[in-house]
């Protein structure tokens, strides 16, 4: 490997180390607290923030439009040029080449079409920060608080239901799921960065929830009992339905939207009405209409038939599809569900509300089943929903435990604080103890620390105190690798070898050593790694690759420094202790 | 080759045996003397608590008026500054543990202990809630056996780039360390906490990579010079890395000692027993696993199986 290809490496790896730490840096340092709580609040949250920012903005806009529509565009909204400038467009007018306030407003035909651009904004803006959140190096339950719950999967029970027991694929396959309908429901709440973990093949699952969480919401997404239907719409007790209700509005209730009893013979029995709700652009369900759907067996499915469902494209029109495959029971109920319903209406069902229609074109048998006719977000929104609606199997809290940091955060403060100050006094020690070479086995460890932090965060990983305790391990074995290597160069010097020879036979005789501590300690983090339970495992995964970043740079980068300043630099001479060779 | 001069330190070899067995079994003699390990927040159950006080509290005045109380209270601001909220967390002690009205008992002693210091009738309570532990016994199990395997595996691999004989003393070595210092953990009361994993297992490993060096230069002089006594060629690789072995353990103690200085309570118990783990550390690996490793060969180098090519380190490449 040549020099130059060696320093492009390197020079690469940081750029690209850099580019993976970014989002934290910007996290902890550059974004505003109340951006934060914002990203961890709930969807109506940012909702009502979005339509809040927007109006104010709005306001501001037509004060201005009032005294003197002729100002330019205030700093800060330019993003409005765009949408302007397409707008002005479609009515095929001239654009100026200045955007003035009158200007923009003259691009909007309602005042609704304008709130309608800057909530976009507001929701745009709240939902990057949100999205960075996923990208960065967190901190852990005991350094930030929060709460964990522990929640068991009911396998027994579920074994009843099946009425046989169960198999190791089955059990493994009902806590895989049941994790991943906590996760989307989890994420719907907006709680910020949820750790799911299971315990390795068993049936209990660990949620941790760092930061401030109320456990009233908490508890709604965890005790909530998914029941997901597929039921067949009655079109016309539907039509007499909405009907009646348009001619009694009394019957509606303006906060819940839910109807009171309808009178028998508008509903027929073995029918139920429900609403049909559609996820707007904050992701918050809006009422769109209402459906009767019937409730005998033949008519619905249950959910718990549905074995995946994913979405594709069609071949021939590239329309978004989904495609769901049903377990052998389901696929026969359903081939005769479908054939008996054909040119009707089949519903989804989710806790009560209708989530998604799709017209019966033919019986379908097999148990494979495709829709068609959405929007890809639509559709992709659905998939979700028939993969997560229904719990495979009961979930039952164990235990809720909530948890402060469990150090205060002035403790924390003085705890970073005084590692920093330590960094310093060993950077300062290694100075002062190996000259010149003190400036290579500090650069190193910077840059070790540099890409350790960066995959920390690159990963979405939490920093734990254990974390930092790895953190402290690497340095250690940082620095100690580095002194291998100086230790048998000052060796070789001192027995009256050239500097570049010194160099070389120093690096090569401590290659294994470095080798051999690196992997057994690598061995030693790999195995703890596999620990279900934060605690240690934040140390094992700090530390392995805490490990494999030491080694590059102990071996990689001081190396090509020491060459640097013999080939480069024409050094005559080993910078690396007091004593003369 | 090995010419220059050694310190003798397999001389003292017997004597450091009997040193270490002494001290571990006088530490954990002491820790069954105080009735086990003190165990922290994590593995028991204690009372979590919100209160609001009426008057200019501030996080140092709280602490400052819990440390009268009778438990160990951990004091954490929530919310807003002005608000003047606290959340408190204080552990049942381990005669308490099974006590019934060890919510109230923990209530009433962080009560009393604030009332006295605002005045009566300026605290108010808004949440009590008693928390299990978080970390459960099963945790311990389970970190023990992966730790076993993690072993083995070392084990195999030290007998693999080296022989039997150095992976058998430095797996000794290895687990050494960390008895020790959870003996001395267990007779100074220190809380044993998630941070006490982290400082047991940051011991092994610092331990463990200390042993590699000078074993690997064992292996080195080996090569260059069979014929030498055992024990006096591990003087000379002791000797040999012996100031690579202090800087390291230096840099280590360094920047621990930053961190003890500055900091309080549990980062500070932390700091402190990765000090004495660093030392001890050092200590087995000079002691402890090279000169063990030398008895279990039988005082011959150990076997090589395969013939070593020296490579000449010192052609140029």
């Amino acid at each position: 490997m040549t020099k130059r290809f060696r320093l492009l490496t390197i020079v690469l790896l940081l750029a690209v180390s850099a580019w993976f730490l970014y989002p934290t840096i910007s996290w902890y340092f550059w974004t505003p607290q109340e951006s934060k709580v914002l990203a961890a609040g709930s969807l109506e949250q940012i909702r009502d923030y979005s339509v809040r920012q927007a109006k104010v903005e709005l306001g501001v806009l037509k004060d201005q439009f009032a005294k003197s529509p002729g100002t330019a565009l205030p700093a800060g909204l330019e993003f409005l040029v765009p949408i302007v400038k397409k707008n002005y467009e479609t009515a095929n007018m001239s654009q100026p080449a200045n955007w003035t306030v009158g200007d923009v407003f003259k691009a909007f035909t309602t005042e609704k079409d304008f709130l309608y651009q800057l909530e976009e904004h507001f929701r745009a803006k709240v939902s990057a920060v949100k999205d960075s959140k996923g990208k960065i190096m967190q901190l852990g339950l005991d350094l930030s608080g929060g709460m964990s719950v522990i929640i068991k999967a009911d396998l027994d029970a579920l074994a009843q239901k099946k009425g046989a027991s169960l198999s190791a694929n089955d059990k493994e396959d009902a806590v895989t799921r049941a994790i991943e309908v906590l996760k989307s429901r989890i994420d719907t709440f907006g709680v910020a960065e949820p750790i799911i973990k299971r315990e390795s093949g068993g049936d209990r699952i660990f949620v941790e929830l760092p930061g401030d969480v109320d456990p009233e919401r908490v508890n709604s997404f965890l005790r909530g009992k998914g029941s997901l239907s597929l039921s067949i719409v009655d079109d016309e007790a539907t039509a007499g339905v909405n009907k009646w209700i348009a001619e009694n509005p009394a019957s509606v209730d303006t906060v819940t939207n839910k109807v009171s009893v309808i009178p028998p013979e508008v509903m027929g029995a073995g029918l139920e009405l429900k609403s049909y709700y559609k996820r707007d652009r904050f992701g918050i369900d809006q009422f769109t209409n209402r459906q009767v759907v019937k409730t005998e067996a033949k008519y619905v499915l249950d959910g718990i038939h549905i074995k995946q469902a994913v979405v594709s494209r069609d071949a021939v029109s590239n329309q978004p599809t989904v495609n769901f495959e049903l377990d052998s029971e389901g696929a026969s109920l359903f081939g005769t569900m479908t054939g008996a319903n054909v040119g009707k209406t089949m519903a989804v069902v989710l806790d009560d509300k209708i989530r998604a229609g799709a017209r019966i074109s033919e019986s379908i048998p097999g148990g494979q089943v495709r829709v068609s006719g959405f929007a890809a977000k639509d559709a992709q929104d659905l998939a979700l929903t028939l993969r997560t609606g229904a719990l495979p199997v009961n979930l039952v809290v164990q235990s809720y435990t909530n948890i402060g940091s469990s150090l205060g955060a002035d403790a924390i403060n003085s705890g970073i604080n005084s590692i920093l100050y330590g960094l310093l006094l060993v950077a300062g020690f290694m100075l002062v103890y190996y000259k010149g070479a003190g400036i290579n086995a500090n650069l190193a460890l910077l840059i070790n620390m540099f890409i350790v932090v960066s995959v920390l965060g690159v990963f979405n990983m939490t920093l734990t105190l254990t974390g930092i305790a790895g953190l402290v391990l690497t340095v250690g074995i940082t620095v100690d690798a580095n002194v291998i290597v100086f230790e048998r160069i000052k060796e070789e010097y001192w027995s009256g070898k050239s500097p570049a020879t010194s160099i070389d036979i120093g690096f090569k005789r401590a290659f294994w050593t470095i080798m051999d501590s690196h992997v057994t300690a690598l061995i030693a983090a790999l195995f703890l790694s596999f620990l279900s339970k934060g605690a240690v495992q934040g140390f094992a995964v700090t530390l392995a690759v805490g490990l494999v970043s030491s080694l590059f740079t102990s071996l990689f980068v001081s190396r090509l420094i020491f060459d640097f300043e013999i080939d480069v630099l024409k050094a005559k001479k080993v910078s690396i202790a007091w004593r003369k060779a | 080759m090995l010419t220059n001069k050694a310190v003798p330190f397999s001389r003292l070899r017997y004597w450091m045996y009997g040193l270490s067995l002494a001290m571990i079994v006088v530490v954990w003699v002491g820790t069954l003397l105080q009735g086990g390990f003190n165990l922290g927040i994590d593995f028991k159950p204690g009372l979590s608590e919100t209160v609001q006080i009426n008057s200019s509290a501030t996080i140092e005045k709280v602490r400052e008026a819990l440390k009268g109380a009778e438990h160990n209270f951990t004091v954490q601001p929530i919310g807003v500054s002005s608000e003047n909220r606290f959340q408190l967390r204080a552990v049942a002690k381990q005669s308490e543990s099974k006590e019934s009205n060890l919510q109230e008992k923990l209530s009433v002693a962080a009560m009393t202990a604030l009332e006295k210091a605002f005045g009566a009738g300026s605290v108010k309570v808004e949440q009590t809630e008693f928390i299990g532990p978080s970390l459960s016994g099963e945790l311990v199990i389970q970190t023990t056996w992966i730790a076993l395997a993690a072993i083995l595996v070392i084990l195999l691999y030290i007998w693999f780039r080296f022989k039997f004989a150095y992976a058998l003393a430095a797996i000794i070595a290895l687990v050494h360390d960390p008895i020790f210092v959870l003996g001395l953990i267990g007779t100074v009361q220190m809380e044993v906490t998630t941070a006490t994993i982290a400082v047991v297992l940051t011991i092994i490993g610092y331990s463990l990579n200390d042993t590699i060096v000078v074993f690997d230069r064992i292996r080195e002089n080996i090569r260059i010079n069979p014929t030498m006594n055992m024990y006096d060629l591990i003087d000379h690789a002791i000797t040999q890395t012996l100031s690579r072995t202090i800087v390291s353990s230096l840099t280590v103690i360094l920047s621990m000692a930053a961190v003890y200085i500055f900091t309080e309570g549990a980062i500070q118990d932390f700091a402190l027993a990765l000090i004495i783990g660093v030392v001890v550390g050092t200590y087995s690996s000079i002691f402890v696993a090279a000169p063990l490793m030398v008895a279990i060969a039988g005082g011959k180098p150990p076997k090589e199986k395969e013939k070593v090519v020296v490579t000449d380190l010192t052609a140029e490449v």
